[in-house]
């Protein structure tokens, strides 16, 4: 069975997809022993001095139906049609791993899909803020967070992809008739994924307990931190000590999980060169 | 094992920390049956000796170790005793590191002189299989919420309370002390690391940090557990003592949001933390007398 990871990168406008895949791909390569197998998918041309790492460059199939789009989610249901791996974790590309995880491989392959629900701040805490999950809350709908998910070619995942395709084709007419009046203005990936697997009843084969999968995601407001002293640009309030050997520190606490850092300009070039310096690049 | 209490009492100008040592080791023997050892310095105990005798002094403690005072550590905090009134007052606590090395226990339990014990709970600490157990929930007597945890700062590390400190002569304790001294030692260094807005040197602040590194610079798994105790209940220094009695005391606590404004509360069998030294010092002879054999 083969195993890796997808990440799914569209530039958009100034926001260089590409180049944070391609350092999410470097920490992927610098601190994972077993599973390492990296795939993009893009309809961008990758830089040949980002192929390497990469071990499998995708087209995204048919046709890219974020081509007018900012948010570029709309191919987000192609991830089982993209994946070249029997099994599968789809990743956000503004994420970096900073230790190995491969552990983890073992637990989630019990699953058919497996999806974080909890992720942490920075200081490893559940996050407990529910103010980008009103619609969730209020739909009793399951916190489906896109940026770490796990599956493998089965059937079960097939359907939930199917379902899902069907939803991100006409969401606004699932919307309206599936959520309340929080529901979303646009097209939500985590909105959608989570409706599909609410109506088909597979919340207890998707999600499980509290310690993995999960990451640290850094919008500012889910830092558990009074919201006087951060701003959603996180970067503004708390500082980054990134070392030569690719650990980093977020204020005073070492990163150990997949860490999804949401504020792109928080990756420099700097950071790029020393990961590319630890695989001898 | 030998095992009993560890006090450390330096008195100022306005607080006679040893005298509140004393009904505290006394109450520590009601409550607990455990031996006490006071470390403190030649003025705060001759002037205890002067006032208190001699032989009341032995009655409470075991053991007392006199230290040197480090003429150079100057620390003032300010001390609040209620809304009211409040000072800044030289605070000697740039020797807590020296615990380990001085307690004469193999398992100590490390109490700050004003955490008064009213009941049998810290013997639960005994014979545990952690080295150290330090709190970082606490909880106050009108609080409507569980036992809860703070930060040192808004995005800083956690905090724990170096108020109770229970260590069992091990090299994990030792290297937890040793550390601290580092960080007493390297104060300015680390304050400015872990953003303290106040530059008064507190335990607190250097047990967390140390907590804090030896944990890996993460919560995940703790190389410090838990006091077996829910929380350390604190009292803050903007309230008063009512009234004392044994193991019983009813506070004037401060309204939430209403400063200068009070309810009761009574705190029964229920050890406590208060931060108001003056209340302390103004009940300290009713507390002897209630305590005294």
């Amino acid at each position: 069975m083969s195993k890796g990871y997808l990440i799914l990168a569209q530039n958009s406008g100034s926001i260089n997809y590409l180049r944070m895949a391609y350092a999410l791909a470097l920490s992927i390569k610098g601190t994972q022993t077993e599973v390492n197998q990296v795939a993009i998918a893009t309809d961008d041309t990758v830089p040949d001095r980002y192929k390497h790492a990469f071990d499998h460059i995708v087209k995204i199939p048919w046709m890219d139906h974020a081509k007018d789009s900012r948010w570029k989610i709309e191919n987000t249901w192609k991830f089982y049609h993209m994946t070249p791996f029997d099994e599968t974790v789809v990743l956000d590309a503004d994420m970096l791993f900073p230790t190995d995880i491969s552990h983890w491989w073992d637990v989630l392959s019990l699953k058919d899909v497996w999806v974080t629900n909890k992720p942490r701040t920075f200081r490893g805490e559940l996050i407990t803020s529910t103010q980008y999950r009103q619609v969730h809350v209020s739909n009793n709908l399951p916190h489906f967070y896109i940026a770490f998910f796990y599956f493998k070619k089965c059937e079960l995942a097939a359907e939930m992809f199917k379902l899902t395709q069907i939803i991100y084709e006409n969401w606004e007419r699932f919307y309206y008739d599936y959520l309340d009046e929080t529901r979303p203005k646009f097209n939500s990936g985590d909105v959608t994924y989570a409706l599909a697997i609410k109506l088909l009843g597979i919340e207890n084969e998707c999600f499980d307990m509290d310690s993995i999968p999960t990451f640290v995601h850094m919008k500012g407001h889910l830092q558990n931190i009074d919201p006087r002293y951060i701003s959603d640009d996180w970067t503004k309030n708390i500082p980054t000590y990134f070392t030569e050997d690719c650990k980093f520190k977020i204020g005073n606490y070492e990163q150990y999980l997949p860490f999804h850092y949401y504020i792109k300009n928080w990756l420099t070039n700097d950071m790029i060169n020393k990961l590319e310096r630890k695989l001898g690049i | 094992m030998t095992k009993g209490v560890l006090m450390y009492a330096h008195n100022n100008p306005e607080i006679d920390y040893v005298k509140i040592a004393c009904a505290n080791a006394l109450m520590v023997k009601k409550n607990l049956q455990v031996p006490v050892t006071l470390v403190t310095d030649e003025g705060s105990i001759s002037w205890g000796r002067k006032q208190l005798t001699e032989e009341f002094i032995n009655e409470c403690f075991e053991k007392v170790i006199t230290v040197e005072r480090n003429a150079n550590f100057t620390n003032n905090k300010n001390c609040n005793d209620t809304s009211f009134s409040s000072k800044s007052l030289p605070f000697y606590n740039s020797n807590h590191w020296e615990a380990y090395e001085l307690s004469p226990y193999e398992e100590t339990l490390f109490i700050d002189s004003d955490y008064l014990i009213m009941s049998p709970a810290l013997n639960n600490c005994w014979g545990s299989v952690h080295d150290v157990m330090i709190n970082h929930k606490i909880y106050s007597p009108i609080d409507q919420v569980l036992p809860y945890s703070k930060n040192i700062d808004d995005v800083g590390i956690k905090l724990y309370w170096a108020t109770v400190i229970y260590f069992r002569k091990s090299s994990l304790s030792e290297h937890l002390f040793n550390l601290v001294q580092h960080i007493q030692e390297n104060y300015d260094y680390y304050k400015d690391l872990y953003y303290f807005s106040s530059g008064m040197f507190r335990n607190d602040n250097a047990f967390s940090i140390a907590i804090h590194m030896m944990n890996g610079f993460n919560d995940f798994e703790s190389i410090v557990k838990e006091l077996p105790i829910p929380g350390l209940l604190m009292s803050w220094d903007v309230n008063d003592i009512h009234s004392v009695k044994f193991n019983d005391i009813i506070l004037f606590v401060e309204k939430p949001d209403a400063n200068g404004t009070y309810i009761l509360s009574r705190i029964k069998n229920t050890d406590v933390h208060i931060m108001n030294k003056w209340a302390i010092n103004r009940h300290a002879d009713e507390l002897i007398s209630i305590y005294k054999d």
